[in-house]
């Protein structure tokens, strides 16, 4: 054995593994399976209709936003380099996403596009402000609980990175969201986000996705740049 | 974590990577499960010894696997061959390697990772192995049979099933063959590249251990066996995306990491 980890080097972080147990027991609703939407808008779709209320500042971020993706200076790196959508964006994919309640204590939602992993934790509250910002991220820091037959899971923690839509429409690294998750019928999913985002926004908004259980396909590999599977089924997602 | 034994703190080499290299052909001394039986996977070219990150004070190396090992088809000696002098020649500083590049590993390529966590989720009907570095996934079906059309992927189609209590075995086929390598020596495969792995915890539950065998007939003229082993421990599973600042800021010639020149949607 040559190798010597040193204290506070990155050798720290050495590799690991969480050999789970079982599946989440308990009350909780079942919302495990492979979901797909039908439908996708590019735009995103507000609870009772209109515009995104946006501030002054949201405003002019989100007019630079469309310029800049329409002339090439602002670079839209989910679609290009396919990093994760973050939220609500990656609520909209057009490719089937997974709902794993496993291990014990943490609920796991695994999307086709991008292969991004979201990491629900339903025994954890949330971390305070210093705690959250000293580790952002895309898709954020998400909590969970069961409220009746509904998954509610409130994130925080995000990078800013992110657009809301495929749009360009703005948000900042403070958003925190609130989502409920459930089954509408025995084959589908809904799920509405809350936005809460003051700088850009002068009030909270909603957002509602609907998408079909479908256990008759499996999520596939997917790598940016490749073709990837078929999306012609799900109404406004352009063909490839 | 603290207080893990000497031999499981290196987590995620292969065992390989560190033996003697003139050892050669000869069965696979480091892989004490294993009965000896076992051809050693690919190590380095004997001529440029292999110095990484863990392996203490000295001048770092790139990875030019041996493409003389008898094992190889001369298809594939040949493309190693031509992959080691892209390296030597100056032209690409720093060669392939699938998770520095933000590329799935593939099968068993993706165990290499060495500096992050992965994760086991297990439920009745399947497993998942999630990587935290790029949020790679694999997925395990708990299966007795393979699909009878597998449609080629970075990660194949992988069945398992637990044996003797406490072994997870995973048949894996339907391998692409598009920049995948079997390690970072960028051994290459065909479509025929079948993998098994049996994981298996030891009995205190701090080691994890895979036992590899790598089956390629017309790459290699014998199955290679290998070992992988990690220490375990109770971090939370964190977001680290690969394409952030991975640009080629040093003009090393990288090798392009993975993008779309037109959304998918």
């Amino acid at each position: 054995m040559r190798i010597r980890p040193r204290a506070g080097s990155a050798l720290a972080a050495l590799p690991a593994l969480i050999f789970s147990g079982s599946i989440y027991g308990g009350e909780a609703p079942d919302l495990s399976g492979i979901y797909w939407a039908t439908r996708y808008s590019a735009k995103i779709e507000l609870v009772g209709g209109g515009d995104l209320p946006l501030t002054a500042a949201g405003k002019a971020v989100y007019d630079s936003n469309i310029t800049g993706l329409k002339d090439g200076s602002i670079r839209d790196d989910a679609r290009t380099f396919c990093v994760p959508d973050g939220l609500p964006r990656v609520l909209s994919t057009p490719y089937p996403f997974e709902i794993v309640q496993a291990p014990p204590g943490q609920v796991t939602i695994l999307y086709e596009l991008n292969h991004q992993v979201r990491v629900i934790r339903m025994d954890k509250s949330m971390p305070d402000y210093r705690e959250l910002s000293t580790f952002p991220s895309y898709n954020g820091y998400s909590i969970g609980r069961y409220e009746g037959d509904t998954l509610v899971v409130e994130t925080a923690g995000f990078n800013g990175k992110t657009f809301a839509d495929a749009t360009g429409a703005p948000q900042t690294d403070g958003m925190t969201t609130v989502e409920r998750i459930r089954k509408i019928s025995p084959t589908q999913l809904e799920i509405v986000i809350t936005v809460h985002d003051p700088q850009y926004y002068t009030r909270d908004w909603q957002s509602r996705f609907v998408y079909s259980l479908r256990n008759d396909v499996r999520i596939e590999d997917y790598l940016c740049g490749e073709q990837h599977r078929d999306i012609s089924s799900v109404a406004g997602a352009r063909p490839r | 974590m603290t207080g893990a034994k000497a031999q499981c703190r290196t987590g995620s080499r292969i065992e390989a990577n560190r033996a003697d290299p003139k050892e050669g052909a000869r069965p696979c001394r480091n892989t004490p499960s294993v009965a000896i039986r076992s051809r050693c996977p690919i190590r380095h070219d004997p001529a440029y010894p292999f110095h990484g990150n863990l392996d203490g004070p000295g001048q770092v190396t790139v990875r030019l696997g041996n493409y003389k090992d008898p094992v190889l088809k001369p298809w594939a000696a040949a493309q190693m061959r031509e992959s080691n002098e892209e390296v030597l020649s100056g032209k690409r500083e720093i060669p392939f390697s699938a998770q520095a590049r933000c590329y799935p590993g593939g099968v068993p390529g993706q165990l290499l990772y060495p500096a992050e966590p992965f994760y086991f989720i297990q439920t009745p009907k399947q497993v998942w192995m999630i990587w935290q570095r790029d949020h790679m996934v694999r997925r395990i079906y708990l299966t007795d049979k393979h699909s009878e059309n597998v449609k080629p992927s970075w990660f194949g189609e992988s069945i398992g099933r637990y044996q003797d209590g406490g072994t997870l075995v995973v048949d894996t086929i339907g391998l692409s063959t598009n920049n995948s390598y079997i390690d970072n020596f960028r051994t290459p495969h065909t479509n025929k590249l079948h993998v098994v792995e049996r994981f298996k915890l030891s009995a205190d539950g701090k080691t994890l251990e895979a036992l590899v065998s790598v089956e390629d007939p017309d790459t290699f003229n014998e199955p290679l066996h290998m070992v992988q082993r990690w220490r375990k421990v109770r971090n939370p599973l964190l977001e680290t995306v690969c394409a952030e600042n991975n640009g080629d800021h040093f003009d090393q010639n990288l090798f392009p990491i993975p993008q779309a020149l037109q959304p998918d949607f």
